[in-house]
């Protein structure tokens, strides 16, 4: 087994990165010498470092799902070692917390990274050939009920009525709509959400409040300066500030990441919500709504960094991060960058509400969860309840708090985290203050069957669109045919349920 | 030899040299120096890496290093010693077998017209199986019979693959040998097989050397085949490279270039060592002498 | 008189041993028979295991509905002859079956062009020439994956190629100089191969011919036309059709460098068929597209081979009618 190889060694994680992060968040009383050789000599006497950690043989306690988890993986007698999947370089969400679970439970943990650009067809091609090399797999909720069309993951109802992960208590349970969004598909339990990814709208708080960009704005614009409440506004803000190596926005329309970004548009151009498909499944989008928030990407064209059509979000991160772009919209994680050592631009900027749309006098704003991160049991897994248990474990809020503190982009995912100081930190007060309003209100992106192919056809059509190779209205027409393909293929009725279903779970109002 | 035009051949060629060198170059320049940037170098315009951080070969090449001293949102690289071997493991065992099949096949269609003159295209056509087409079969085959993502899955694969290049390249040096060489070898009492083994193969070693370094050079280089074949329990280098990224930092590119170099080293050594014959074996049977 | 096939010498051969003609004969025939089956049959084995089977499963496969997200391929629907129609109506197919066939052809033409010219350029002995080869076929050597990487380093809007020539030119994100940078990194990286072939083609036309030429008084420029190009012209079409097989499955930096993108302008069949595939999970379908190209490319290869073999044997001929 390579993977053996590449498996990590005890004490990779632990000192340095962590007393960083304590040195930011936790501890805030405290100096920073005292806390780095309180850690050290933790980390030199157990190879554990974190004192959040209750000590070897004790219980967790709280709310009992960590421990639940811990007792039944023990009970389980086996060694592992189990193999987490996930693209590459998120294995750092997990990684950490691997010794704490074996020392608690005997089961070894390792990891598989895939490239991140391929990941999907990775997973996909596996699931034809069938490996039983993999336990576990960080996967984008979206891709639930192509996975289980595919007979590649397990369904977890099983396990979770024996375990209790607490999916839907109202004081710790996950995130409301997202744990109907990425925890099942058509009411049936198939993932464990690790990762909270709402979005955010960011912007350079020094740049919009000084007076004299005020000043200018409101001669030239005839409103005043102030974070956009409309797409029409941020398409202005992002002219305005554009020019000298700075532009006004970077959102992603590259091959890939585009459809989030059209979709984020187009939830905010209807009452009460935008949908993908009517009762029929019939596509709504070659509507002038549909094209409207094309237009509203494709009008950003000339205020964006020239190579925005191959970025990601990590280059999009960064340019913001090196003070070079004004305003972004984003995953939350950008607020974890952005407060971050690598950021040039830490306290100069703050969040608003996500601009939106004016439909009869009122201003729609809406947020959407889109990619997100959820743990699967890989169906040809020979230890599949260990790896739900590791899973439970990892999500359980006695851990959840540390994961999303402590390591990578994951973001809080559990009600019980969002009070959280050292969160609060991280993210800023203010981010935080306001996660728990948008998680109540954030719309699903395209999560039924067939969700690859419905967002591959959109991305070539938006992509072609911003690269001028076809209007904004033939790129959404392209979109309309060929998701109705795409539906007769996968068969009309099933879709029609589980559009249904999805779009029951969508917040009322 | 003095010509009227051969002084100005002689410029044309110095300055033809001299400029494919320098394209040559540049983008191996960059590759070089990437391996030696530090990471705010990376991306943009940097001609001379301001110090040189040898810490990207150290990251791909020593388990665990620099893990300590990561921010929070970094990362740790993983070392690729794992994807070094078994990419040496595919592609050796790769070569050796197309390079045994195909010789034995090409004795075949040289000495006994085997085949007759057809065979030789319908193996080349091999190749012209789009990759895809072929992948999704044989993961299909693989899987029933439990040996998806197995060395042994990809050596069949990049052996059968390869072989017809290994047909081609030593049939005409085959065809080149006198029979009479065999014959008066048998005439000594030597078995046919022996006369084979002892007489003609080392004949045409040099050309079973070029043949191998070309086919190690391909499967050395495959990415889709390892990439969808292998990719959990065999993981080659090229798709290592291609997983080094970061969620929070992007392509991890001075890392990337870093393994590539080192990655490179095997055919360049070997390339180097048989330089003699690489100048006259890649004839892929089209020459007669 | 160089080249005389051998197998010619058969005959005289067989009627060397001492025994009856007839029963040595047949025996030798058996022993040729056993021996040639002994030899070539692992290759036929591993290739019909290795072709045979996927060509088989293809033909099956793309005659139903086969995703897979709709479970195992013998569950998938019979739709017969549905995904060749829709292949015939395919602009993504055409498109990149097109493009690809123009990337092909200015990638092959260009790396043969260049190839030969460095074979002649290295032909003669002169100082540093081991050095000078040395480098010139070390892209061939480093990963595609890594001179994709290389190359999108290089073209983009603030790389070093646009520092060099004073613009900021966002290289990959206009469809014709995204798939100018795919064919360059194709060109750097298989131009190796092609000068080596070219090389090894040069060296083995007989110097005697050369220099006969010379004392005919030839120039440089006929010596070259009329003595070294004719014999050449096997290895050169040899190597164009070799590197034409491969580069028609140009896969690696387009992968890297655009993803086929902006939009679907650089998308290669290969990397359509891998989107097809796993990016849409339509297997039968990808099958059908497959066995299409295949076709095209069979007729199309069928062809270029019989022109060389035609080629080779009117030579053949030419020699020894001498």
């Amino acid at each position: 087994m390579v993977a053996d190889e590449h498996n990590l060694p005890a004490p990779r994680f632990t000192l340095t990165r962590r007393a960083t992060l304590k040195r930011g968040g936790l501890v805030l009383g405290l100096t920073v010498p005292a806390v780095s050789a309180l850690l050290s000599s933790c980390s030199d006497s157990d190879g554990k470092s974190d004192p959040n950690a209750p000590a070897k043989g004790e219980k967790y306690g709280g709310t009992g799902v960590a421990d639940r988890a811990v007792d039944a993986a023990k009970a389980l007698g086996i060694s592992g070692p189990l193999t987490l999947v996930a693209p590459s370089g998120n294995v750092g969400n997990f990684e950490p917390f691997y010794d704490e679970w074996a020392s608690r439970t005997g089961i070894k943990m390792q990891s598989l990274e895939l490239p991140i650009g391929q990941f999907t067809d990775k997973l996909f091609s596996s699931a034809t050939a069938k490996t039983d090399a993999w336990d576990l797999i960080a996967i984008q909720p979206r891709l639930m009920g192509d996975l289980i069309g595919a007979n590649a993951i397990a369904e977890l109802t099983e396990y979770v009525d024996k375990h209790q992960p607490d999916i839907d208590d109202a004081d710790h349970g996950f995130l409301p709509l997202q744990r109907e969004y990425a925890s099942r598909y058509e009411g049936k339990a198939y993932a464990i959400p690790v990762d909270g990814d709402n979005w955010i709208y960011a912007y350079r708080k020094d740049l919009l409040d000084d007076a004299d960009n005020q000043a200018a704005f409101k001669s030239e614009y005839g409103y005043d300066l102030a974070p956009a409440t409309t797409w029409a506004q941020y398409r202005d803000i992002a002219e305005f500030f554009t020019g000298d190596g700075v532009y006004g926005a970077a959102d992603l329309v590259s091959s890939g990441w585009s459809f989030w970004f059209w979709e984020l548009r187009y939830a905010s151009r209807a009452k009460p919500q935008a949908y993908y498909f009517d009762d029929d499944m019939n596509p709504l989008v070659n509507t002038p709504e549909g094209i409207a928030a094309l237009e509203d990407l494709i009008n950003l064209k000339d205020f964006m960094p020239k190579d925005i059509p191959s970025w990601g979000y990590t280059e999009s991160y960064a340019a913001m991060g090196k003070g070079e772009v004004v305003q972004e919209t984003a995953w939350t994680s950008l607020a974890k960058y952005l407060n971050s050592d690598d950021s040039a631009v830490k306290d100069k900027w703050a969040t608003a509400p996500m601009p939106g749309t004016e439909i009869d006098g009122e201003v729609v704003s809406r947020h959407i969860y889109a990619y997100g991160g959820s743990l699967v049991v890989w169906n040809y897994s020979k230890a599949s309840e260990a790896a739900y248990l590791f899973a439970q474990w990892i999500s359980s809020p006695e851990i959840s708090g540390r994961m999303t503190a402590e390591a990578g982009f994951a973001d809080p995912f559990r009600i019980s985290d969002m009070g959280s100081e050292q969160l609060a930190e991280i993210y800023s007060a203010d981010v935080m203050a306001d996660y728990i309003r948008v998680a109540e209100t954030s719309v699903p992106e395209i999560m039924i069957k067939g969700s690859n192919e419905y967002s591959n056809v959109l991305d070539e059509n938006i992509t072609r669109a911003f690269a001028g190779q076809i209007s904004a209205a033939e790129a959404m027409a392209n979109v309309e045919s060929a998701w109705n393909d795409i539906t007769s293929r996968l068969g009309r009725d099933e879709q029609k349920a589980a559009w249904q279903s999805l779009k029951s779970t969508y917040p009322q109002g | 030899m003095s010509r009227p035009q051969s002084r100005l051949l002689q410029t044309a060629r110095v300055a033809f040299l001299i400029t494919w060198t320098l394209l040559i170059a540049f983008p191996l320049y960059w590759t070089i120096t990437m391996a030696l940037k530090p990471k705010s170098e990376w991306t943009g315009t940097t001609w001379f890496p301001s110090k040189l951080e040898w810490s990207n070969f150290a990251e791909v090449l020593i388990p665990g290093y620099g893990d300590d001293g990561l921010s929070f949102i970094e990362t740790p690289i993983k070392d690729a010693l794992g994807p070094l071997k078994d990419s040496l493991v595919i592609s050796v065992g790769g070569t050796l077998l197309a390079v045994i099949l195909g010789t034995a096949a090409a004795y075949a269609i040289s000495r006994y017209r085997f085949g007759g003159s057809l065979l030789p295209f319908n193996i080349l056509s091999v190749r012209m199986f789009p990759p895809i087409a072929a992948i999704i079969p044989l993961m299909v085959m693989f899987s029933t019979v439990q040996l998806v993502d197995s060395y042994v899955a990809l050596i069949l694969v990049y052996g059968g693959l390869t072989a017809p290049y290994a047909v081609w390249l030593t049939k005409s040096f085959i065809d080149d040998l006198p029979r009479e060489l065999e014959e008066a070898s048998m005439l000594d009492g030597n078995t046919r097989l022996g006369a084979l083994t002892k007489v003609t193969l080392p004949l045409i070693a040099g050309s079973v050397a070029t043949t191998a370094l070309f086919v190690f050079i391909v499967i050395w280089s495959d990415f889709v085949i390892a990439f969808t074949l292998g990719g959990t329990n065999v993981e080659a280098v090229s798709v290592r490279i291609a997983s080094l990224t970061s969620a929070t930092q992007g392509q991890l590119y001075g890392p990337q270039a870093a393994l590539g170099l080192i990655a490179a080293l095997p055919a360049i050594v070997l390339g180097l060592s048989i330089q003699k014959y690489l100048a006259r074996g890649l004839t892929f049977g089209a020459v007669k002498r | 008189m160089m080249t005389v096939d051998m197998r010619e010498r058969r005959p005289e051969a067989q009627s060397r041993s001492g025994e009856t003609a007839g029963g040595a004969a047949r025996r030798q025939a058996r022993e040729r028979r056993r021996l040639s089956w002994l030899t070539s049959g692992p290759l036929i084995v591993v290739l019909l295991l290795l072709l045979v089977f996927p060509f088989v499963f293809n033909i099956w496969v793309s005659l139903t509905g086969w995703q897979i997200n709709q479970g195992d391929w013998w569950k998938a629907p019979w739709i017969g002859l549905d995904n060749y129609q829709d292949a015939l109506t395919d602009s993504r197919l055409w498109g990149s079956l097109l493009r690809t066939s123009l990337v092909t052809l200015v990638c092959v033409l260009v790396e043969g062009g260049i190839g030969l010219v460095l074979a002649l350029c290295f032909a003669e002995k002169f100082r540093g020439r081991a050095l000078l080869m040395g480098v010139t076929i070390v892209p061939m050597m480093i990963l595609p994956v890594v001179n994709g990487f290389i190359f999108f380093m290089l073209f983009q809007s603030d790389g070093p190629v646009n520092d060099i020539l004073r613009t900021d030119k966002a290289w990959l994100n206009d469809p014709w100089s995204a798939l100018f940078v795919v064919a360059l990194s194709d060109i750097y990286q298989w131009t190796p191969l092609m000068f080596l072939i070219m090389l090894a083609g040069y060296n083995a036309v007989p110097p005697n011919l050369r220099s006969a030429a010379t004392v005919l008084g030839a120039s440089r420029w006929q010596e070259f036309r009329y003595v070294v190009l004719p014999l050449m012209r096997p290895v050169i079409v040899i190597a164009l059709i070799i590197r034409a097989i491969e580069a028609f499955k140009l896969f690696d930096p387009v992968f890297i460098l655009t993803g086929g993108g902006p939009g679907t302008s650089t998308e290669t069949i290969s990397v359509y068929l891998y989107k097809v595939a796993f990016n849409d999970f339509r297997l039968g379908y990808a099958a059908a597209l497959a066995l299409v190209v295949l076709i095209l490319l069979s007729i199309v290869g069928m062809r270029a081979v019989e022109q060389v073999e035609g080629r080779v044997k009117s030579q053949k001929e030419e020699t020894v009618d001498e």
